[in-house]
């Protein structure tokens, strides 16, 4: 593609060099010119209703909406005058005249409200037209958000995003005119919204308090929260965060448009489920007396570790680590003699087969025809689904699903088959449908690793490989736990059955470094024979976020931080290292997963006897960024 | 004498004219389709070929014919600005969406001579290489739609439409499309939204010119009825002999609908410029006077959203004498002519050439109320000033009416009108302000004078003591 056409604008009297295709906005923007807005927003498409972005084109009476208008090369523009002003105070005047903006009752209030802040910027002290006060409903029946007619000022930004970044268009606006509304589905509330997946982008995207997480109404401003960049660990996607926070309480989520993966999007586990987590978190060791735990200090806790592998040899010590540790932690881990993690089934064989996929979001984005295997983004990875379904949706790209399991990604597919039950004939459909697709991905989860999914897979491989060279797919494997790659990477034992490990030779003292499982790593115990050969060790320690039955088999249990109590680094599906930042202290007194092993390393070190490994620390090794060989390409 | 001219509607209302294919045939119909595609190229002096579809091109450029839809805009102009070189398919759209309070020409094309509109538009299609063309009808005209399906079929049963056309190799299909009642689906941009299924808000000009960035983003054609059907017979009499009807720059016939305050409203087809304003309204050829004993108060020319003219009125046209020198004359509202320019250097416009007459029985105030409470009906919400301020100028005007009324609010409307013509992304914002800021500076004392009398006798109550007070809930008007 040729580059853009070097142009040259005059915006209040000075030259400002922008690209043709740009907006006269966007070149502004560029220059630090301040425009005043209300419907725009940099990653959707220009609206041009609000009117606030209106500028004087060419010096002439004519006002063009900055936010919609071409620049062209020579034209002379002003943003800034008396008339302009008069203009915008009248618009503002008309946005609040129409609905009951009643600011003191409103929790953006003060500083978060983008009308609010316009009207004070351009003096509109007061409204010369009536009040309408309309009637108008408020629904309050979704789960994490709410939406206030009342103070929506139908800037469509909401409408916009719904479409144009999570790709459901659950939101739209209804009847005409003045009496324009926003409605979810045909006319139907968020709590009985079929499609609304709940990812609160347009929660995100409203300038006013007409969309407002119902959570966090009335915990702070903005501007005087601590704001935290950090990067959700709730899936493999790790999608930046930007978390505002006061008084250790979590004020507002947002998607991070720094975020070189998400972009500014976010799904309904990283904005919503992570912090309104009904699970029961452990605040303190914990040691097992009379077949009782009971809270203890952190030096108590240790000093009973310290006594359990005093005079182990080091092959009767073992470690089972969860795939939700940090690179940081992963590095820690190979110090120990009997180190392994335990993982989802088939996940290790697809980090093992498929490779780090990067720059999958644009592979996505560009595809004609997207094939998801044995994956459920719409379950597990939002903002996967949602870059799949805008494509669909925006580029019309086919989609093809083989699943076991229905998903809500299922309505947008034009091929959707149970992997169980295929038909020859079902195959000339699919070469059909690939018939003259040039750019696909294959986006698939770790059931295409079990024996059928494989199946499936050589046959895709067969269809594609008859399209001729350089067809092949663009392949976006999605694991299930964030840090899985390292893990294979770092050449940890992986297991998928933790029981044969534990068999193989009788341990004296097993350390369960469940960090943040989801469910406090009692996964564990659903592996066959698993509680029965965990009751044989004599001590069980288990580290621990969260309160499970796994505990009941641990004579000591620590407190884990969890992922957004954590400074460190993962590596994300794509291959790329995100950093995590803390945005909240731990919770009691939890500890860092790398504090756990330092201190057990600590432990086991000053008691046992002939320890294995030096008493260095680990050489400083970056797991995520060990290269591939493998080509991304089938 | 001023009498019609009737080329378009030449045979729709002749007695036994039916709307079905063989009376079409039997008055000639689809000849001039035969004839057209079976054009051979022109070979220029140059040995340059010049196509069947580019010689129709050229007539219709030739013509002069200029859209009759309401803005006016020459024909040739807007298909020549199409987009060919683009790969993608070219589309047109007949505009049928005829809801301007006051016009009622297309359905008359469309209810009693369907096949001349088929015939317009297969003619067109073929002028520009479109493959599919869409008729967009208003959804009210449930029987306009019945009829031109019906018209349809007859003409793909005889293959004047569908594959192959009449053997000359040319394909083209045309549906008709259903609005759902919106005005603003008349809009060319917010037609092809509402075309392409969604809502039918218009779309941001620039970029998204129909000609270049249309319906699917493909280069597309909108174009009215009535214009559509023109086309076939500049095909039919080529474009030099269609521009000697009318007058210089305001070529052909075009349909005019008269109604209001007169004896005899009516759709008239006339030669565009040749009838004045005042013959319209007044000679027994056309609208037939005013009622006894009436004196008129003002006309609307061109379609409720026309700035209106009260009786009386001069105006100063620039006229190009024989000589061709720029001269000014000036000429009463009654003496008018009929035409696109003129109305316009007018100050108003011939829009969708509906003219309404009010007599001196009116209120002018209720008159503007009934537009402005269409307006605020209407608007698709886009934009705050055209959704707020239609709705608050309706709302002004009602109060005027009940009793409500201020002194100020005369100069209120014109605050707002003024805040929404042009800061608005389609014409509606215009087509709103205008009827206001007309009415209103024109009239303003009879906007005033109800507006005092309001107050005057609120203030009386007041004082009294008896009944209630002044309404509070009307705030101040603004200080404007």
């Amino acid at each position: 593609m040729l580059a853009s056409k070097p142009i040259t604008i005059t915006i209040d009297g000075k030259s400002c060099a922008g690209t043709e295709g740009q907006t006269l906005l966007q070149i502004a923007a560029a220059d630090n010119v301040l425009i005043p807005t209300l419907c725009y927003l940099k990653h959707l498409s220009p609206w041009g209703g609000c009117r606030m972005c209106i500028v004087e084109l060419n010096g002439g009476p004519k006002v063009v909406p900055a936010c919609s208008t071409p620049a062209e090369d020579g034209m002379t523009i002003a943003t800034q005058n008396d008339r302009l002003t008069r203009l915008r105070r009248m618009t503002l005047e008309l946005l609040f005249s129409e609905r009951n903006h009643v600011c003191p009752m409103c929790p953006m209030n003060c500083g978060d409200c983008e009308l609010q802040t316009q009207a004070l910027r351009h003096g509109m002290d007061s409204v010369r037209f009536p009040y309408l006060y309309p009637s108008l409903p408020v629904d309050l029946s979704g789960r994490y958000f709410g939406l206030d007619h009342n103070r929506c000022i139908l800037c469509t930004r909401c409408v916009r995003t719904c479409e144009e970044m999570e790709g459901v268009h659950t939101l739209d606006i209804a009847n005409r005119g003045g009496r324009n509304q926003v409605v979810v589905d045909l006319n139907s509330t968020f709590g009985a919204s079929t499609s609304c997946t709940l990812c609160g982008a347009c929660v995100a995207a409203c300038p006013t308090g007409a969309l407002f997480d119902k959570a966090q109404a009335f915990r702070g401003k903005l501007n005087a929260c601590r704001s935290v960049r950090t990067t959700c660990l709730e899936c493999p996607v790790g999608c930046g965060l930007l978390v505002f926070t006061k008084d250790d309480r979590v004020v507002e989520v947002f998607g991070s448009f720094e975020s070189s993966v998400s972009a500014g999007h976010l799904c309904v586990k990283g904005r919503y489920q992570t912090w309104a987590d009904p699970r029961r978190r452990i605040l303190t060791p914990l040691i097992r007396r009379n077949g009782k735990l009971i809270t203890v200090s952190w030096p108590q806790a240790l000093d009973e570790l310290g006594r359990a592998a005093k005079g182990l040899p080091p092959e009767q010590t073992g470690l089972l680590a969860s795939p939700r540790l940090m690179n940081e932690a992963i590095t820690w881990l190979k110090r120990f003699y009997r180190a392994a993690v335990f993982v989802a089934p088939d996940e290790i064989s697809l980090c093992r087969a498929g490779d780090k996929s990067p720059q999958a979001f644009q592979h996505l984005q560009a595809a004609d025809a997207i094939i998801v295997l044995g994956a459920q983004p719409a379950r597990e990875n939002g903002v996967v689904a949602a870059k799949i379904r805008t494509t669909v949706r925006r580029r019309g790209a086919k989609l093809m699903i083989f699943h076991t399991r229905k998903s809500d990604l299922d309505a947008y597919a034009d091929l959707c088959a149970n992997v169980v039950s295929l038909e020859h004939r079902f195959w000339e459909k699919v070469e059909a449908q690939l018939a003259d697709v040039k750019r696909s991905v294959l986006v698939y989860g770790p059931a295409a690793m079990t024996p059928i999914g494989v199946t499936v897979l050589e046959k895709l491989i067969a269809i594609f490989e008859s399209k001729g060279e350089g067809q092949g797919p663009a392949l976006v494997g999605l694991p299930v736990t964030a840090n899985s790659f390292s893990l294979v990477a770092a050449g940890l034992e992986p297991l998928e059955d933790v029981a044969p490990w534990l068999d193989e030779k009788p341990l004296k003292l097993l350390h369960i470094l469940a960090s943040d499982e989801p469910d406090g790593g009692a996964r564990l115990l659903d592996h066959k024979q698993a509680r029965r050969l965990l009751k044989e060790i004599d001590r069980v320690v288990v580290s621990a976020a969260y309160q499970s039955d796994l505990t009941e088999y641990a004579q000591v249990v620590l407190p884990a931080a969890a992922w957004w109590e954590k400074n460190g680094t993962v590596t994300n599906f794509e291959g790329a290292d995100l950093r995590l930042e803390p945005v909240l202290p731990p919770r009691g007194e939890a500890r860092d997963d790398l504090a756990i092993l330092e201190a057990l390393w600590t432990a086991t070190q000053s008691t046992a006897s002939g320890a294995h490994g030096s008493s260095e620390l680990p050489a400083a090794q970056p797991v995520g960024s060990i290269p591939s060989n493998r080509s991304n390409q089938a | 004498m001023p009498s019609e001219y009737r080329l378009i509607l030449k045979h729709a209302d002749q007695p036994g004219y039916t709307n079905d294919l063989d009376c079409y045939l039997r008055h000639g119909g689809y000849e001039v389709l035969r004839k057209a595609l079976s054009l051979p190229p022109r070979i220029l002096s140059d040995g340059r070929k010049v196509s069947a579809q580019e010689q129709i091109r050229d007539e219709v450029m030739l013509s002069g014919l200029r859209g009759r839809g309401g803005a006016g805009f020459s024909c040739g102009l807007k298909w020549s600005f199409v987009d060919r070189k683009s790969g993608k398919p070219v589309y047109l759209i007949c505009n049928a969406d005829e809801s301007e309070p006051g016009t009622f020409k297309d359905k008359q094309i469309i209810y009693k001579d369907p096949h001349q509109l088929l015939e317009g538009t297969i003619l067109s299609c073929f002028a520009n290489d479109v493959h599919l063309a869409y008729i967009y009808i208003r959804g009210e005209f449930v029987q306009g739609a019945k009829i031109l399906n019906r018209a349809l079929a007859e003409a793909r049963a005889k293959e004047f439409l569908g594959k192959n056309i009449l053997g000359s190799g040319y394909d083209l299909e045309i549906f008709v499309h259903r609005g759902a009642g919106a005005y603003i689906c008349g809009e060319e941009t917010g037609l092809i939204e509402s075309l392409e299924g969604k809502r039918a808000y218009p779309r941001i000009k620039p970029p998204y010119f129909p000609a270049v960035l249309g319906l699917y983003l493909c280069p597309t054609i909108v174009n009215n009825v009535e214009t559509l059907c023109a086309v076939k017979h500049i095909v039919a009499m080529s474009g030099a002999e269609y521009a000697k009807l009318g007058t210089p720059n305001n070529t052909g016939t075009r349909i005019v609908s008269i109604s209001g305050h007169i004896k005899k409203p009516g759709y008239y087809e006339v030669e565009v410029g040749k009838v004045t304003l005042g013959e319209l309204i007044l000679d027994p050829a056309f609208g037939g006077g005013l009622r006894e004993d009436r004196q008129l108060k003002a006309v609307i020319p061109g379609g409720s959203s026309a700035k209106v003219f009260k009786a009386g009125e001069k105006f100063k046209l620039k006229r190009r004498g024989p000589d061709g020198q720029m001269s000014t004359v000036e000429v009463g509202v009654l003496d008018l002519p009929y035409d696109f320019d003129s109305v316009q250097q007018a100050g108003s416009m011939s829009g969708s050439g509906a003219i309404i007459v009010m007599d001196d029985t009116a209120d002018l105030t209720e008159a503007l109320e009934n537009i402005a409470e269409f307006y605020a009906h209407e608007s698709c919400g886009q934009c705050t000033p055209c959704r707020e301020g239609s709705l608050w100028m309706a709302k002004a005007l009602h109060r005027l009416n009940h009793g409500q009324g201020r002194k100020q609010d005369a100069d209120y409307l014109l605050h707002i009108a003024k805040h929404i013509q042009g800061r608005t992304i389609c014409a509606f914002g215009e087509a709103c302000a205008w009827p206001v800021l007309s009415f209103v500076s024109k009239f303003k004392d009879e906007f005033q004078a109800k507006g005092a009398a309001d107050e005057a006798r609120r203030s009386r109550t007041l004082t009294a003591g008896a009944g209630p007070g002044p309404d509070l809930r009307i705030a101040a008007s603004p200080e404007v």
